[in-house]
């Protein structure tokens, strides 16, 4: 695969009743058929959710930010289910700034494709898994990223150990199409997570790296964010607000 | 709809979590009174209480998703049809009328009478037949289950929690239920041009990864 195609957003092309993966090597008739392919990320606390602010985050978009989307590469894509090496493997540095000019596979040493995309449909781990692991990938770089500019301890051992199957068994993630025909895969961050992450102390005493937003106020701004719309209906509020603060 | 239709409407607040469902819950129960319908006329203009707004679907069958699909007169197309909950008696159209209150910390239900909107009964299917029922008793395939709704909407104020409720075509009688042509699979839906805004949003919320392959 040429190297320009591994950095190309993945694509799926619908054809009743399917959604097929796009090989970015052949050519592509009815653009308006593709679909691209995007994760997305909310984090809940127990008395909200939490918006990070570009002081924590240093992407220079918004001042604050209640959600995180990114689209997603084939290499990344097919970095993600080399499980051992990009998600078992923190990195130091997130190469999640540039982010997708830069996509993060380049930066995860020692990674060798053994398989390409036509081989994606026949292996164990696609579809589910693979949008999880995807999942799991994209969070451990964001939060790499907010540890590295805020200067706070990585918990190396809980993003090696339990992130994968704490994203599973929340429950928290759903998936929606937007009215631009993106399919987004959504993690609502529960606060069990969460805390393993960061340290309630933490997240209370620094308010110029997270903000709280109030349920009531999160449901006035899910007007306008599609994401937090379909979330707010998502959330098992019964197993999320088990943790308490 | 009609403004003198009275609907179920409930605080914003008690959508807020879980817990919020239950303490408001058991502050009615307190207080021996359990209705909170109120007119639509006012509900509609009131951004602090959410309506409670069923997305009525006819799926094909319980092995494909597949769901009929209305042609408008105005020329939109629409699969769910807008159902306002009420516990009064079905009159007015538009509203799904529930014969018992069944608002507790666990609450569900799968059965109510549908009064189906002008528009819906003015429809057509794709082949042409029209719609046949102005009141139907509706028993849905899974339970309708409180307060876990699938999105908010609302043109003015975003003051709807909306469930869907999928009823399967074999509840039904006659010919245009068993015709596959009448019916549509979501994303075919979301490619088209005309569809109506509420089944934009409360259809965008698929789990189109069950559809990858």
């Amino acid at each position: 695969m040429r190297l320009d195609s591994f950095n190309s957003i993945v694509q799926f092309r619908y054809n009743t009743p399917y959604f097929s993966l796009v090989d970015p090597e052949e050519p592509q008739s009815r653009p308006d058929l593709l679909h691209p392919l995007y994760m997305e990320y909310f984090f809940l606390s127990p008395v909200g959710f939490i918006a990070f602010t570009d002081q924590a985050v240093k992407f220079n978009r918004e001042p604050s930010y209640l959600s995180f989307r990114f689209p997603v590469t084939y290499g990344d894509f097919l970095a993600c289910s080399e499980v051992d090496r990009s998600l078992l493997f923190v990195p130091k540095v997130s190469p999640l700034l540039d982010y997708p000019e830069k996509p993060i596979w380049k930066a995860i040493p020692n990674l060798t494709f053994d398989y390409t995309i036509k081989d994606i449909p026949k292996r164990h781990d696609w579809p589910h898994t693979r949008l999880h692991y995807c999942s799991a990938y994209f969070l451990m770089h964001l939060y790499v990223r907010i540890c590295e500019i805020i200067g706070y301890g990585i918990n190396s051992s809980f993003l090696i150990l339990n992130l994968i199957n704490s994203i599973y068994n929340s429950r928290t993630y759903f998936t929606y199409i937007t009215p631009a025909q993106e399919l987004v895969y959504s993690l609502i961050v529960p606060p069990k997570i969460l805390a393993a992450l960061f340290s309630e102390r933490f997240l209370k005493q620094h308010p110029e790296y997270a903000v709280i937003v109030p349920m009531a106020e999160a449901v006035l701004l899910s007007s306008e964010n599609l994401g937090l719309r379909y979330g707010l209906g998502r959330i098992r509020v019964r197993c999320c607000m088990d943790y308490t603060w | 709809m009609d403004p003198r239709a009275k609907v179920l409407a409930f605080p914003r607040k008690a959508f807020d979590s879980y817990s919020s469902w239950c303490d408001y819950v058991s502050a009615w129960r307190k207080l021996g009174v359990y209705f909170a319908v109120t007119e639509h006329a006012y509900a509609e203009d009131c951004p602090d209480l959410l309506q409670c707004l069923i997305f009525l679907r006819i799926k094909y069958d319980n092995k494909r998703n597949l769901f009929h699909v209305f042609n408008l007169p105005d020329g939109r197309k629409s699969c769910g049809i807008p159902l306002h909950i009420t516990i009064e008696n079905a009159r007015f159209p538009g509203t799904a009328s529930l014969n018992i209150y069944p608002f507790y910390k666990h609450s569900e239900f799968n059965k109510f009478i549908a009064v189906f909107p002008e528009e819906y009964i003015n429809s057509h299917s794709n082949t042409g037949a029209k719609f046949p029922f102005q009141k139907y008793e509706i028993s849905l395939e899974w339970r309708i289950l409180f307060p876990y709704y699938s999105c908010f909407w609302g043109s003015k104020y975003n003051n709807h929690v909306v469930f869907i409720g999928d009823v399967l075509a074999e509840s039904f009688e006659g010919d245009q239920w068993k015709d596959q042509a009448n019916y549509c699979a979501i994303p075919d839906l979301l490619q088209e041009p005309n569809i109506d805004a509420l089944d934009i949003r409360v259809l965008g919320r698929t789990n189109w990864w069950n559809c990858l392959r």
